[in-house]
């Protein structure tokens, strides 16, 4: 099968005041259609960067990212933020707009995409029932639980049928009985044939996805794959 | 994202931070009603002035004597020899009162040969009541029309016909020997209005001039009002040439058209005086907006991050802030503008009602009366203005915030 995203030789090095600090150096990866990744390591280990550098949100020093046959390291702004609009994204801390009510937030994604207004409402509303916030679509951003916020979040995420989701610690904000509902979900998605990459910093997460790696000092450390086994009846 | 979602998006933004908006669009407020006022009042100044001073007509020149000499009523003669003159009418100016019964009132008592000032103003000069007559004896008296009715609302102080006890300035509370003469009413003038035309004023009293000379015991006169054939500019500076020289140089020579020039000067100047205050308060507002609209963008760093995060384009950023200042502009600028012209009439209302619009000199008396004007043209350009200088001083904000790394936007605190 076709890699639908491929890193070569990744490299990212910021400079920090006067300081050189190497984020990534040297990442080779695939992420297959389906896939289910799980991106680990400790804070500062660099595996943000990497999720940044998959969402084309910032450029690499050294390396390629492909997304299919498109090389993003050619790419200019519009050209990555046409890609942006191609991949869906859910934040640590949700990122939805206060001054928009849930629906419209949902919606927002698909305006920027240029999605008519009358297609984008009954998409919107779709999500919303998928997520299982069919009854909340009228009520504020800060009316909802953290929980439910992050579940508006992937359902702005996946109103645009992204080619793959990039999840930045999706439960980090939340407690634990939401985190676990909003990872039942993501393994629902992915399920469903959703391409997920997540960065986590809680090796318990990591082993909730199909495949993961973990970063160590901007390099892939060490990388695993789990074996679900079905229970016996 | 389309037009529309960026206008709802930014309406949605200013709903939600309603304090900043309102203080970022009274900034604009603020500047487009001092504009407004200042514009509106100087053009009502203006109209007014032109629409008075249109009654001078361009065919008549003013005479007055310079500090230290004098003219004679006898000059006249010298004067109607000269080419291109029609009539010359001498000018004694006093101020005293007039007196029926109880009533005294202040008047400025011009004597005049009432025959020839009809032949120089003769629109201006016309009796509403009674009659100016042509031979006229020397107990004749006409006057202004706020001297027969003060108030314009029917009360007579002094009926045509009545006899009134014309006073010198010195006479007040004597009425002793050769201090007053009486007089008969005869005519009323019509309402001159706000400014006078030659010496007319509505709160004066013409007596013939012969009266003058004998009431007042001279033979100087204190302007000479010269009608011309015909108002070429030629014949106007041949003639003032020509006065100026008889008279040794000791005389001013005036033409209305003078005036005009000066009172264009004057407005032209006021109108750079306006752009002034319009460039400083603009300057003002101006730097207000962009530090309302840069603090804006730090505040709202992570958004923009999240909007870029979703695809939008930098010029689709720079859209929604330049939006949003468009519809700040857009408040401030119709706000202002109703603000500025209820200013405007505010003043003018303080200034109407006050005595700091009267004035007299070069042969004209009277008080302006001033209506703020603002035409529908002007009112629709001082709001684009609102718009143009909300957006101006938004351009640099909205372009930090377009070129904003989504990465650097994202992990803004």
């Amino acid at each position: 099968m076709a890699a639908l995203v491929r890193v070569q030789g990744l490299c990212k090095t910021y400079l920090s005041g006067n300081v050189k600090v190497e984020a990534l150096a040297g990442i080779d990866l695939d992420i297959y259609p389906g896939d289910f990744l799980a991106i680990s390591g400790r804070s500062g280990c660099g595996k943000s960067t990497l999720l940044a550098m998959l969402g084309a949100l910032d450029r690499p020093t050294e390396g390629k990212v492909f997304i299919g046959d498109v090389d993003l390291t050619t790419l200019d702004d519009a050209g990555l933020s046409e890609i942006r609009s191609k991949i869906g994204f859910v934040f640590q801390s949700f990122n939805l707009f206060q001054n928009l009510d849930v629906v419209e937030n949902v919606e927002l994604g698909m305006s920027i995409s240029n999605v008519p207004r009358a297609k984008r409402r009954s998409k919107a509303v779709f999500m919303l029932e998928l997520v299982g916030l069919g009854d909340r679509m009228d009520h504020r951003p800060n009316e909802l639980s953290g929980g439910q916020q992050q579940r508006v979040a992937i359902a702005r995420a996946l109103a645009r049928d992204p080619a793959y989701l990039l999840l930045d610690e999706p439960t980090g904000n939340l407690d634990s009985r939401s985190a676990i509902e909003i990872l039942r979900l993501i393994q629902q998605l992915n399920r469903r044939g959703a391409t997920i990459v997540m960065v986590t910093h809680d090796p318990a997460i990591a082993r909730q996805a199909g495949r993961s790696i973990t970063i160590k000092d901007g390099k892939i450390d060490s990388r695993s794959t789990t074996i679900k086994v079905s229970p016996r009846r | 994202m389309f037009a529309s979602d960026i206008v709802r998006y930014a309406l949605g933004t200013m709903r939600r931070r309603k304090l900043r908006t309102t203080l970022t669009s009274l900034g604009v407020t603020m500047a487009i009603a001092v504009i407004v006022a200042l514009l509106s009042i100087t053009q009502g100044l203006q109209t007014s002035v032109e629409n008075e001073l249109s009654g001078l007509g361009t065919d008549t020149l003013t005479v007055a004597a310079k500090d230290g000499s004098s003219l004679l009523i006898n000059d006249t003669a010298k004067i109607e020899g000269l080419k291109h003159v029609s009539v010359a009418v001498p000018l004694v100016q006093r101020t005293g009162y007039l007196k029926e019964g109880n009533t005294t009132v202040r008047v400025s008592i011009v004597g005049m040969d009432l025959e020839k000032y009809r032949e120089a103003y003769s629109e201006a000069f016309v009796a509403e009541r009674g009659s100016i007559p042509s031979d006229a004896s020397n107990d004749v008296v006409i006057i202004g029309a706020r001297v027969y009715d003060p108030g314009d609302n029917g009360t007579v102080q002094f009926p045509l016909g009545s006899s009134a006890k014309v006073l010198k300035q010195e006479s007040y509370g004597k009425e002793v020997g050769d201090l007053y003469y009486s007089g008969n009413v005869t005519g009323v003038l019509n309402t001159m209005g706000s400014l006078s035309v030659g010496v007319l004023s509505d709160s004066s009293i013409y007596i013939p001039i012969e009266q003058a000379e004998s009431f007042y015991g001279t033979d100087q006169c204190s302007l000479i009002i010269v009608k011309l054939q015909d108002d070429s500019q030629a014949a106007r500076d041949q003639v003032a040439a020509a006065i100026s020289e008889q008279f040794g140089g000791k005389v001013t020579v005036s033409a209305s058209g003078f005036i005009h020039n000066v009172v264009t000067k004057v407005f032209s100047t006021l109108d750079l005086f306006l752009v002034g205050v319009a460039i400083i308060t603009v300057l003002i507002a101006g730097v207000g907006i962009m530090n309302t609209m840069t603090v804006s963008l730090i505040e709202r760093t992570r958004e923009i991050g999240t909007l870029k995060s979703l695809g939008l384009k930098d010029g689709k950023v720079l859209g929604i802030f330049l939006c949003e200042a468009c519809i700040v502009g857009l408040i401030g600028g119709l706000a202002g503008t109703g603000l500025g012209f209820a200013l405007a009439s505010v003043i003018s209302s303080f200034l109407n009602d006050s005595a700091l619009l009267s004035w007299s000199g070069l042969g004209v008396y009277g008080n302006i009366v001033i209506t703020p004007e603002l035409s529908v043209a002007t009112a629709a350009v001082t709001v684009a203005f609102g718009v143009i200088v909300s957006v101006l001083f938004s351009l640099y904000p909205a372009w930090r915030a377009s070129r904003m790394s989504p990465m650097v936007a994202l992990r803004h605190e």
